[in-house]
């Protein structure tokens, strides 16, 4: 029985098997690599394991895991002391998305300052509506309506949704921007319906939302 | 069993034309028409009250599917540890065998195997916690397949695309 026992406990102690099995070397030199380089391991790592679990060439991998490196410190760098301490990990994996999908530095640093409160939320929904083909204006404008309404966690995580929605209907961001109630004549003076959002697109200076270029 | 889809239904046609169904939450504000579509599909994936079971269409070409949260309408989003119900629906007449994998598993083909209930469709429920995961269909263990009918997808870096599923 002490024995059946012992080798159930170390079965539940034991890793899983993916962990237990050693990286591809080429893999394991990008994490590596990552680590000396003073990032938070844990986007890589799973990324890691989602490639190895689809069967992807561990070349493969660490070409997806030395993109995921490179904008994750391009996001550190370009956040500074705007990272998020509560989980620079989700925030930098999300930084980096938002930087690959066109995102200047500054509008980084701008989504920052605008929604302290919910970074890693907004940075990620404001990388998806990017890589949903709204432009950084666009979608600067439509998270900082979210967070400015009365419950930002529940409309930013509805927004890239909704917006996906609309465009993959047949809308062009413009026309989703608008069904989402982003026209500036239509989404203001309203206390208890969908919050309102700036006028994303931008009122013509090209820079409506304080990005500091 | 008959299908109850609820007062509101929501349609959101796939591009391969399978036309999920879920059920729109009573809580959308009257007053806000131009919300009402979009929070209401968005509603439907984050609130997702009673969902019904999916409507089928004629066969689609590729498997789809539709993944409907089964929480209370009334739960306040963020507020609860609580694992939440999800539905994943597949269909794929081909597949003898289906499976999901995701970022809440450790992208485990083996973890979650839906059940095959008639004519090529599959389900599971699954419990998540709140927040946002990526996810895509293990098709008899080797075909990987993003979900098509899934509202929100994202590069996965390796020439595939991850459904998304925020809750």
């Amino acid at each position: 029985m002490n024995l059946v026992t012992a080798l159930l406990a170390l079965q539940l102690l034991a890793p899983p098997s993916w962990a237990a099995d050693p990286l591809p070397p080429e893999v394991q030199a990008v994490l590596d690599h990552a680590d000396e380089q003073g990032l938070p391991l844990g986007p890589l790592e799973a990324k890691a394991q989602e490639g190895l679990a689809k069967g992807v060439p561990p070349v493969r991998i660490a070409g997806a895991l030395e993109q995921l490196e490179a904008s994750m410190l391009a996001t550190m760098t370009a956040l500074g002391d705007r990272l998020s301490t509560v989980d620079p990990a989700a925030h930098l994996a999300a930084g980096g998305a938002a930087l690959s999908g066109g995102s200047s530095d500054a509008a980084l640093r701008a989504l920052a300052d605008q929604a302290p409160e919910h970074l890693v939320l907004a940075t990620r929904t404001y990388a998806d509506l990017l890589a949903h083909g709204f432009t950084e204006p666009q979608a600067l404008g439509l998270v900082n309506g979210a967070t400015r309404g009365p419950d930002p966690g529940l409309y930013l995580s509805g927004l890239s949704t909704s917006a996906a929605s609309l465009v993959a209907s047949g809308m062009s961001p413009t026309q989703a921007i608008i069904e989402l109630g982003e026209n500036p004549a239509a989404g203001r003076g309203k206390s208890n319906g969908p919050p309102e959002h700036s006028n994303a697109g931008g009122n013509g200076n090209g820079n409506a939302y304080g990005l500091d270029k | 069993m008959p299908l109850d889809y609820g007062d509101h239904l929501i349609t959101h046609r796939a591009p391969d034309g399978l036309v999920p169904v879920g059920t729109a939450p009573s809580s959308v504000p009257a007053h806000a028409p131009r919300w009402r579509g979009p929070l209401a599909l968005a509603a439907a994936f984050l609130l997702g009250i009673g969902v019904g079971q999916q409507r089928q269409a004629p066969a689609p070409a590729t498997p789809a599917s539709a993944p409907q949260v089964l929480a209370q309408a009334t739960l306040p989003m963020g507020t609860t540890d609580d694992p939440v119900p999800v539905r994943l629906v597949l269909y794929a007449p081909d597949a003898s065998e289906v499976a999901v994998a995701g970022s809440f598993n450790g992208w485990d083909a083996g973890d979650v195997r839906l059940e095959r209930t008639e004519d090529g469709l599959f389900h599971a429920v699954i419990h998540l916690p709140h927040g946002r995961h990526e996810y895509m269909f293990v098709l008899d263990g080797q075909r990987w397949v993003t979900d098509p009918t899934a509202a929100l997808a994202v590069d996965d870096g390796f020439g595939n695309r991850n459904a998304i599923l925020e809750i």
